[in-house]
């Protein structure tokens, strides 16, 4: 064995030693100290070059991550197809421009009904590299009043809570990611659950009152955290799928369909200022 | 490993971590995403041997830990693990034609099955089987189809600079 290849090793193990010791320090403090300032210096130098190359690629994103949804699409009747080709024509002519301003009128009406004071955002990247993790990078900032544990939403309900902050960027941690759990209302009742991600799968609700009755099409809002942080009242989470019977079970657990879709997120908002009453369900959308 | 051509791996691994997070992930391709960034380990130590890989790994993990929810480190660790024994090996590789994209496919399911692994250990949430029998496959095939494309151009662009010790280093 020669010197370079002893020397490589000893880097290996130096390296693999000084990365285990940062998630040890990173699992114990839990998100502050030393490793949370790393994080935040990150998100300080790369939040503009993210920034930037979003808003070169973003139109051509948008395009090419519409082909598989319109390849999923297939099965369905013509008028759908049809349906397709002119929202992609309109795509091609006058661009995603049309289409963000109903999603930013949506996402105010739901602000408005909610009394939720927002910011409104674009999502400029999905998710770390680990195929396990559900986050999401906006463009808005410290700089526009954005602060850990804020509510994320979009014109169909919940999106997600504010993780790390920098100047321009922030990073939201989605509802769907197994580690978000948050506190549920059935609509026009007073019980309560909690709601977690799963990922791609449906969402699951746990219902702290086993007698419950529960249905599929059930809606769920918000209950609120204490001081609003970081989940407001009254937001739209999903509706209940499936519910599970398990006799003699603690709590009741129902699967959950959540109203954004996301994996096309775009333009989100985020509560910088909580309403003064809890809007109750005047937020949910009309039944159809 | 010249200054330079460490600025210029330096520069393949932020554009592809750019790349990757503003519009690989953003394509909401069924079953997962390719690992534009494990490419560009790969493709580091493929053309600079093992101690160019490990570094390279290691930063480029850390930048996406810094950007991502899990664990400070947790990436760090697995890419620098990859970027060594993709280098490590290369001499083998190099004597096939479908060697590199053999390392490839080691890489992608080696990384996932690490970080599911380590993820396992501090009991994250997110880790299970369905969430691997999901990733693995697609990590994988995802990987496969876009190194063709990726690893020449960064082996290009960073042999291309260094001129003198591209195959000096011994190992």
């Amino acid at each position: 064995m020669n010197r370079d290849a002893r020397r490589t090793r000893l880097l290996l193990a130096l390296l693999v030693a000084l990365s285990l010791t940062l998630v040890t320090l990173d699992y114990r403090a839990g998100g502050g100290g030393l490793v949370g300032k790393l994080r935040s210096t990150a998100a300080a130098v790369l939040g503009p070059p993210q920034r930037a190359v979003a808003a070169v690629v973003h139109p051509v994103g948008t395009v090419i991550g519409s082909i598989p949804h319109l390849a999923g699409y297939r099965a369905e009747a013509d008028r759908l197809r049809r349906e397709n080709d002119d929202l992609r024509a309109q795509l091609r002519s006058t661009g995603a421009d049309q289409v963000r301003a109903a999603e930013l009128d949506k996402l105010l009406g739901t602000a408005g009904r909610g009394q939720y004071r927002v910011v409104p955002a674009r999502v400029v990247a999905l998710g770390g590299t680990a195929e396990f993790e559900w986050t999401a990078t906006i463009d808005v900032g410290s700089r526009d009043g954005v602060a850990p544990d804020m509510t994320v939403l979009n014109g169909d309900g919940l999106v997600g809570r504010v993780k790390t902050v920098g100047p321009v960027t922030a990073v939201v941690l989605l509802v769907v990611d197994p580690t978000s759990t948050v506190g549920a209302r059935l609509e026009g009742s007073l019980q309560l659950g909690t709601v977690t991600g799963h990922g791609a799968g449906p969402m699951s609700l746990q219902l702290f009152d086993p007698s419950v009755k529960v249905a599929p099409g059930d809606r769920l809002v918000t209950f609120g955290s204490a001081g609003s942080r970081p989940f407001v009242p009254g937001l739209p989470i999903g509706t209940v799928r499936a519910v599970e019977n398990t006799p003699g079970a603690l709590t009741r657990t129902a699967t959950v369909t959540p109203y954004p879709t996301f994996s096309a997120l775009d333009l989100v908002g985020v509560a910088i200022e909580p309403p003064r009453t809890d809007p109750r369900d005047s937020v949910l959308p009309p039944r159809p | 490993m010249t200054v330079a051509r460490g600025l210029l791996a330096a520069l393949s691994v932020l554009l592809g971590v750019l790349v990757q997070q503003t519009v690989l992930s953003r394509l909401g391709l069924p079953g997962g995403r390719p690992d534009l960034v494990l490419l560009v380990v790969v493709a580091v130590g493929l053309a600079d041997g093992p101690g160019a890989g490990t570094l390279v790994g290691f930063g480029a993990g850390l930048t996406l830990d810094c950007l991502g929810d899990h664990p400070i480190g947790l990436q760090a660790l697995v890419l620098c693990l990859v970027g060594y024994a993709v280098g490590r090996y290369r001499d083998e590789v190099d004597r096939s034609t479908i060697g590199p994209l053999l390392a490839v496919a080691a890489a992608a399911a080696g990384s996932t099955l690490l970080f599911a692994a380590i993820g396992a250990v501090l009991s994250d949430p997110r880790v299970g089987w369905t969430a691997l029998a999901r990733a693995l496959p697609a990590s994988v095939g995802y990987d496969l189809l876009l190194a063709p494309f990726v690893l020449p151009m960064v082996t290009r662009l960073v042999a291309g600079s260094g001129g003198a010790d591209t195959k000096v280093a011994p190992r």
